[in-house]
């Protein structure tokens, strides 16, 4: 990660509470072109509606979020395919369809031809490993395979920046490792900012340039994944060695 | 005293409301409390989607593509059921007044009287009973699904707003079909009352027909027409925002297509009585 690059993703002062409760108190975080940010911590303690807030999918209490480029896609958790389209209208969906948040200086994307279209859908399931598909359904494929069309629909149109919830979660060891690479493709060759919630220590550690450990609603440490395993910060610590001693073990037992 | 009575009773959500309610109408008042606001809610959720939805129309943003598909939909599902209620009813009412209305020498009413309830009230309402268990209650089952495994999220995500590519087409599709069935379902009516009347009453079926042209005004198909297309649009906004407002999970989606139902009924139930007080209560 380079950190003089440009910042796409400003989260500042950021509160969000649900019936009374607090979720998300006062969150500040950024994410720079070309970095992969991993939000961690225990189950509830916020990861998911950071991620909704940051997206758009919710409106935050308090505090601002700045996303500065419109091309942003998400994967979801439960791949969230559209179970009435095949997998080809599924990925070339966002092709398809006319955007209706465009900016005010032109389209989201370019304009492309069928042929256009029908290619880069294939390119982008010959990505994921899943050449061949096109015509079927989402309900005819396993969960592992859902998730890799949702993972080629979000990244159909080249976003700058993508938020994955959860993208490696249910997959057996070597489609997590796809997934893992073109996360990395993605920062590599696109510059894209992403953020990665996970709990998986292998997307962890082979894709984030930063984890940021959030509990209780805060930002409990922010550092390398290197530094994560040697901090005696007692979240890292705890998270690190998957103890049941700790401050996060209150919430868990 | 009453204020120590309320202490035996939980509240209903933890919220005191003083000692002057007894706690059964206390309970009742917080029943109501939470329906008004829900319907407070959905209408005013509707009107604004309403207003989305006149806005994109107004920018061009109708897509046709999406809209034939669900035109298709509504009348595809809907037809079969339409008739046969719509022409059972019609037969019903000629089977009850043909033969007396004959034995009275008022046989040349009888297809008047078939075709004005059929035009002025059973086309519509028939039409619309059938339009909200096929094609209503799909709707919302469809939408609180898409809600509740995040696929509606996956729209936003991707930039496409979901009320111009979900709602839209089904509202429009709806408000285009109906009068299209009702004009369907209305001439099934007064064919059907026709072959009851000639087979029960001996009434001809030029007599029959006759009286339909002599007693049938423009206005009452123009009024049906129109009645149907409110019943449409009444029907499509209702069920797709109640659908696009599901919270939960499978048990929600059930909940949320019985609550489309039943309000799509009643509302269809005072908008067939305001429209009617509108047309015909001067006459």
């Amino acid at each position: 990660m380079n950190p003089s690059a440009p910042v796409l993703i400003d989260v500042s002062n950021l509160t969000k509470a649900y019936g009374g409760r607090i979720v998300l108190d006062d969150i500040s975080i950024q994410v720079h072109e070309g970095e992969v940010l991993a939000i961690i911590g225990t189950s509830g303690c916020g990861k998911s509606t950071l991620l909704r807030l940051m997206c758009g999918l919710d409106t935050p209490d308090a505090g601002d979020i700045h996303l500065y480029d419109p091309n942003y896609s998400m994967v979801f958790q439960y791949s969230a395919l559209f179970d009435s389209l095949t997998v080809f209208e599924n990925v070339a969906f966002s092709l398809m369809e006319e955007s209706d948040d465009a900016p005010k200086g032109g389209p989201l994307k370019p304009k492309l031809s069928d042929p256009e279209i029908i290619a880069l859908v294939k390119e982008k399931l010959h990505l994921v490993g899943l050449d061949g598909i096109e015509m079927r359904y989402p309900n005819e494929l396993s969960g592992g395979m859902q998730k890799r069309v949702s993972f080629a629909r979000a990244i159909v149109s080249n976003p700058r920046i993508i938020f994955y919830d959860e993208p490696t979660a249910g997959l057996d060891p070597i489609a997590s490792t796809v997934i893992e690479n073109y996360i990395l493709t993605l920062r590599d060759q696109l510059g894209a900012a992403s953020v990665v919630v996970t709990h998986q220590h292998s997307t962890i550690h082979r894709t984030a340039d930063r984890v940021c450990l959030l509990h209780g609603g805060q930002v409990r440490w922010l550092g390398t994944p290197d530094e994560l395993e040697v901090s005696d910060n007692p979240y890292a610590l705890q998270f690190a060695t998957s103890s049941l001693i700790g401050p996060m073990t209150g919430d868990l037992v | 005293m009453k204020y120590k009575r309320l202490q035996h009773y939980p509240h209903v959500d933890g919220t005191h409301y003083g000692p002057a309610l007894l706690p059964y109408t206390q309970a009742i008042y917080e029943l109501l409390r939470r329906r008004l606001n829900k319907a407070f809610f959905q209408i005013g959720l509707s009107v604004e989607i309403t207003g989305d939805i006149l806005r994109y129309i107004a920018q061009g943003k109708l897509q046709w593509r999406h809209v034939f598909p669900q035109m298709s939909f509504v009348g595809v599902t809907t037809l079969g059921i339409a008739l046969i209620v719509s022409t059972f009813a019609a037969m019903v009412i000629a089977l009850q007044v043909a033969t007396e209305m004959a034995r009275q020498g008022a046989s040349s009413y009888v297809g008047a009287l078939v075709s004005l309830a059929m035009l002025r009230e059973l086309g519509p309402i028939m039409t619309a009973v059938a339009v909200v268990a096929m094609a209503g209650s799909a709707y919302t089952a469809e939408l609180s699904t898409m809600q509740i495994t995040k696929q509606i999220d996956a729209l936003r995500v991707l930039h496409v707003d979901p009320i111009r590519y979900l709602i839209m087409p089904r509202v429009v599709a709806a408000v285009l079909a109906m009068p299209l069935l009702t004009i369907i379902t209305c001439t099934s009516g007064i064919v059907g009352g026709m072959a009851i009347s000639q087979w029960l009453a001996d009434i001809p079926w030029y007599t029959f027909l006759d009286s339909v042209w002599q007693q049938t005004e423009p206005k009452d198909i123009w009024t049906a027409l129109f009645k149907s297309a409110i019943f449409g649009y009444t029907i499509s906004i209702l069920s797709t925002t109640i659908g696009l407002s599901t919270q939960g999970g499978a048990k929600e989606v059930g909940t949320a297509t019985t609550r489309a139902v039943v309000w799509c009924f009643v509302s269809v139930a005072l908008m067939d009585y305001f429209i009617t007080f509108l047309v015909y209560g001067s006459e």
